[in-house]
């Protein structure tokens, strides 16, 4: 049958509105709070950003205590010198301060002391990984099926309860993907350490991989950097078998 | 905005809200989900709303999403294209309801929003977050199919 498409009138498409469908409608709308706050922040925002920098933290600063080396080496080389490039820097840059998120220093201060610049390099590393581990864990938090979430709260959990019995092993795959992840790279720190402090003063902040990068390279000193890469190989492998261990105990996949 | 405006603006919007729900879900218990769903929403985010002459297509908006999330919600238990589709038995029309739900659903809702409720190509086209120009060829071809599915019938 053909039918005259300008006569048509769409709305006779729809019946009118059921009673049950506006009566919903209107509850909905009358029980909204006037004191309800405007949501800009939740606490689930808070507890996401916890636990990307706590991961990230955890993972440079276990990496960096083990790399670092800070006094050992300077047992042997009793030299103090500050690195030609660092020395360049501090001189253009006396005064200057330096912010990496919400901290400012003097890279006078932070760099030139052999006991804060390996942290000055830890703060650095950090703050580059973030943004990454942040996509990761959010998307693993938006990833929890609401039912779940919901079916704790009318168990009664409370947040703390709802973050370790239930929130935390629901992400666990993805905790475990980051940890892995950083605790490698933050082996692996070598970049910042040749651009910004070439692993001085006192060798405080040379890295395995920066050794072994000197003593090849610069000494040519083979044996030596032969060794290292095999200890760094080993350390890093253990790390990954260890993680892999807990995988199987600690982590549940859905 | 406070709480009886709020509920006015709900109240005029109503009978809109519950076509343009109807012809993403066809279903009515998914239809009062969404429903709540959006005002809920709506009301959390309502210092994003910057005029309050904008409310409607702001609403709808939401509600798009809401509807779009309900669905999701759902797909889970049952695939959509085994839910058989539902007229409304009241529909003035039955014959136009079925040509319309015929149409895919991205055609459809430029029809509705457009034809049905009235809106401008600007507001139906800030209501789906897509440009005027992409509106209004959406519409064009949204027309063609229903004179298709009409003719078929």
């Amino acid at each position: 049958m053909k039918r005259d498409m300008e006569a048509l009138n769409l709305r006779n498409a729809f019946g009118p509105m059921p009673e049950a469908c506006r009566d919903a409608l209107m509850t909905a709308a009358r029980s909204v709070r006037e004191e309800e706050p405007v949501k800009r922040f939740t606490v689930r925002t808070a507890l996401i950003a916890a636990c990307i920098i706590l991961a990230t933290i955890a993972a440079a600063i276990a990496a960096g205590s083990i790399f670092g080396w800070n006094d050992f080496f300077s047992i042997f080389y009793g030299d103090t010198r500050v690195p030609q490039a660092a020395q360049e820097i501090m001189a253009s840059a006396q005064e200057e301060t330096f912010t990496v998120g919400p901290a400012t220093f003097k890279i006078q201060e932070r760099f030139a002391d052999r006991h804060t610049a390996m942290a000055g390099i830890l703060m650095l590393t950090v703050w580059m990984g973030i943004g990454f581990n942040y996509v990761l864990i959010l998307n693993a938090f938006r990833g929890i099926p609401e039912d779940v979430i919901g079916c704790a709260r009318l168990d009664g959990a409370g947040p703390l309860r709802m973050l370790f019995s239930i929130q935390l092993p629901l992400i666990s795959p993805t905790l475990l993907y980051v940890v892995c992840t950083n605790m490698i790279q933050a082996m692996m720190t070598s970049g910042p350490v040749m651009i910004l402090t070439q692993g001085g003063p006192s060798r405080s902040t040379t890295t395995l991989i920066y050794l072994m990068y000197t003593a090849g390279y610069r000494s040519a000193n083979y044996s030596l950097a032969a060794c290292v890469s095999l200890v760094a190989f080993a350390l890093t492998f253990g790390f990954a078998v260890m993680l892999f261990w807990l995988e199987g105990r600690r982590v549940t996949y859905q | 905005m406070d709480k009886g405006s709020f509920i006015a603006e709900i109240e005029a919007c109503s009978e809109m809200m519950y076509r343009v729900a109807w012809s993403i879900l066809r279903n009515e218990t998914d239809v009062q989900d969404a429903l709540q769903d959006a005002t809920l929403k709506a009301w959390e985010k309502r210092n994003r709303l910057r005029e309050e002459r904008y409310f409607r297509t702001w609403v709808i908006r939401i509600l798009i999403n809401a509807c779009y999330d309900t669905q999701r919600k759902h797909r889970k238990v049952v695939p959509l294209e085994k839910v058989p589709l539902q007229i409304p038995a009241s529909a003035a029309d039955p014959e136009l309801a079925m040509a319309l739900e015929a149409v895919p659903e991205k055609l459809r809702l430029p029809l509705v929003l457009c034809y049905s409720e009235g809106m401008s190509y600007e507001e139906a086209a800030e209501a789906l977050g897509i440009p005027t120009a992409t509106l209004r060829g959406r519409l064009r071809r949204g027309k063609d199919a229903l004179r298709k599915e009409l003719k078929a019938e």
